[in-house]
């Protein structure tokens, strides 16, 4: 026991230089496709995913969340193919079980370090068949993640634009006009770790086929 | 002696002996769930302390007074992110992160809350409800948070309710050591609409008025608050009636209707709000009470004084998850120097429903009033959604007003029906029939009030 939270230590201290940055340290190390069964996969590869602060919540007991999204966009950026998912990552600190919750089941690993590397992995996702595909037009993958401590969601919530206040005899409820216009023109918020890719790009005559 | 003692003894022994066997079978039932309990741990994660960023004392003031999270509350996913929804909603902060570290022990867990202060010139549009007032759209104005300190707020807005209507700069300043103290200034130029009837057609009057003031707001416990004001104000009746009716705008002198001077005044006022609130957070028209005064000196630049106060009751009994019960009891007294467009009007929305708005107190005011209101609340539409989208209601409202004079209608009383519609911008607007329980002369056989929000 021990032993695991001098892990976890070392692991946060390894870690903290890119959670002070921002999360701005994550990045995608590789991304490819390949056709197998007629169906187009996608196989990704990230460092550095697990944030300090995803970390440290879900060392404390709490639940973090990545929330992944692979697309397959065509000419004009048309979205031809999307996958989304979600995994829960869990922490039981009184049976110091490690748990990753996924569309496919519970996975148990035996720590953060091997939490991250588990999430850090997209491992031939399959998104389209090659039907859909023209041989000789030019394709490319994008890929979207997004890890938040605390899990549940961080959808487009309207708590965003709308403030409430009271006291002193009076209530009132306000609608910021200028975020909402501004949120057309506005990137992500901070305190998060946050991947979007760009590619690659790739003709399906030449695609890998794998057994 | 001891022969006898030996039953006696043997019947006394008895009851002892029933009780030390009722003991061993007490131990023996309870003692295994009282170990068992002791050998479950406690598995409930608990906060053990705040850490704020940024650690300036203006912020760290700011989102303490707005988190609902103390060391020791139970935490899970779901507290958190109420609570960063409430740090969000409170509108001062342009961001709100939360994430969490292990404490000292197993379970103890320190929360990190980092904010960033939204310190930017805002566009906004909404509502507002003034309980004692009634309701109000902010249809346009600006808003400014945090500046010259986190907690600050200064706003302008224009604003139409339902019988006012004017431009209105509002400040609020945090003071002292204390959560809930502000000095706070308010800057107005309104126009209230003041309703007399001839018959059945109802005249309007508008009443110009101009006021500064400034006040000093107080936490009364942890559910109220009281402010004081002192202030300037100009009021300035129009001399001429206005209405619409045969297809055109009818216009005719005040003083046809209005028994009483309609020259301008200026007022030095003295004002004392308090409000104090255990209403339901999410649904505060379900359940809950809430409680206000107010009282107001006013001294004339003609030399005389007034005085007027109100006092306001409600409660919302929940009788299922989504219906309730409300009620209201309300009294006011204006005293007799007070100029009639600063008394009470009484009747219609607010008041007793089943009668047109004012048409109770007459074109002068009523300087006394007593009220009850009852309503029954219950879904239409989404009935099992804790904010149903459609909720219908019944109510009985009651209530009887004095003139200057004394004189009166009576005893009035009205009751009807009407719904409340949830809409994402005004939140609830509402449609209540109201039908005349006493009768009076001339008057409507239904009246239909159209509002925004509850009826209180």
């Amino acid at each position: 026991m021990r032993l695991a939270r001098i892990s976890i230590a070392l692991l946060l201290l390894v870690m903290a230089p890119v959670a002070i940055a921002g999360g701005a340290g994550a990045s995608v190390v590789s991304a490819e496709v390949h056709a197998r069964d007629a169906w187009l996969h996608a196989s990704v590869q990230f460092a550095d995913l697990l944030d300090l602060r995803t970390a440290s919540t879900i060392d404390s007991g709490l639940s973090g969340v990545c929330a992944f999204e692979v697309s397959v966009l065509g000419p004009g950026d048309t979205a031809l193919g999307r996958r989304t998912w979600t995994l829960r990552l869990e922490h039981d600190l009184w049976e110091d079980r490690y748990v990753i919750v996924g569309p496919d089941g519970e996975t148990e690993v035996s720590g953060l370090a091997a939490m991250d590397s588990v999430v850090s992995r997209i491992d031939g996702v399959r998104l389209l068949p090659m039907s859909r595909l023209e041989p000789d037009v030019e394709y490319h993958l994008t890929v979207v993640v997004e890890v938040l401590p605390l899990a549940v969601e961080d959808q487009d919530r309207l708590s965003r634009y709308i403030s409430r206040r009271g006291g002193g005899t009076r209530e009132e409820l306000d609608l910021d006009l200028g975020s909402i216009f501004g949120r057309l023109f506005q990137g992500g918020r901070s305190g998060r770790t946050s991947i979007s890719h760009h590619g690659p790009t790739f003709r399906p005559r030449t695609l890998e086929v794998r057994p | 002696m001891s022969i006898r003692s030996t039953p006696r003894g043997r019947q006394r022994g008895r009851p002892r002996l029933h009780f030390l066997v009722l003991v061993i079978l007490l131990l023996a039932t309870v003692g295994p769930v009282l170990a068992d309990q002791q050998d479950v741990p406690d598995r409930t994660l608990r906060l053990e302390s705040l850490s704020i960023v940024p650690d300036d004392p203006g912020t760290q003031a700011l989102v303490r007074r707005h988190l609902s999270l103390a060391p020791g509350s139970p935490l899970d996913v779901a507290a958190l992110n109420l609570a960063r929804q409430a740090l969000e909603e409170t509108g001062y902060f342009r961001d709100v992160f939360l994430y969490t570290a292990r404490g000292s022990s197993t379970g103890q867990v320190i929360l990190y809350v980092e904010v960033e202060l939204d310190r930017r010139l805002r566009f906004l549009t909404g509502y507002g409800y003034a309980p004692m007032d009634g309701w109000y759209l902010n249809l346009i104005g600006a808003r400014l948070l945090n500046r010259p300190r986190p907690g600050s707020e200064m706003r302008l807005a224009w604003r139409d309710g339902f019988h006012i209507r004017g431009l209105y700069l509002e400040g609020k300043l945090p003071t002292g050591e204390r959560a809930g103290e502000f000095w706070r200034g308010e800057l107005f130029s309104m126009t209230k609409a003041w309703f007399v009837y001839d018959q059945r057609e109802a005249w309007r009057q508008d009443i110009e008025q101009v006021s500064l003031r400034i006040g000093r707001q107080v936490p009364l416990g942890d559910n109220g608050s009281v402010t004081a004001w002192g202030g300037l104000s100009r009021v300035d009746p129009e001399d001429e009636l206005s209405a619409y009716f045969d297809d055109d705008d009818q216009e005719r002198p005040a003083a046809d209707l209005i028994p009483a001077s309609t020259t301008s005044v200026g007022l030095l006022d003295l004002w004392v709000e308090g409000e104090w609130s255990r209403r339901d957070p999410v649904r505060p028209w379900w359940s809950g009470t809430w409680l206000g005064a107010r009282l107001r000196a006013s001294h004339e630049g003609g030399g005389s004084a007034f005085a007027t106060v109100e006092l306001d009751a409600r409660r919302y009994w929940p009788l299922s998850d989504t219906m309730a019960l409300a009620g209201r009891a309300r009294g006011a007294h204006a005293t007799s120097d007070t100029p009639y467009h600063q008394r009470f009007q009484f009747g219609g929305v607010y008041s007793v429903r089943g009668y047109d708005f004012a048409y109770l107190s007459g074109p002068l005011g009523a300087a006394d009033l007593l009220q009850a209101n009852l309503e029954l609340r219950t879904p239409l539409l989404d009935r099992d959604a804790a904010l149903p989208r459609v909720t219908g209601l019944l109510f009985v409202d009651t209530g009887q007003c004095w003139n200057e004079g004394g004189s009166s209608f009576g005893w009035t009383m009205g009751a009807g029906y009407g719904v409340r519609v949830r809409l994402p911008w005004v939140q609830y607007l509402g449609l209540d029939v109201g039908y005349p329980i006493v009768k009076l002369d001339d008057i409507s056989p239904f009246v239909l009030n159209f509002h925004l929000g509850w009826s209180f």
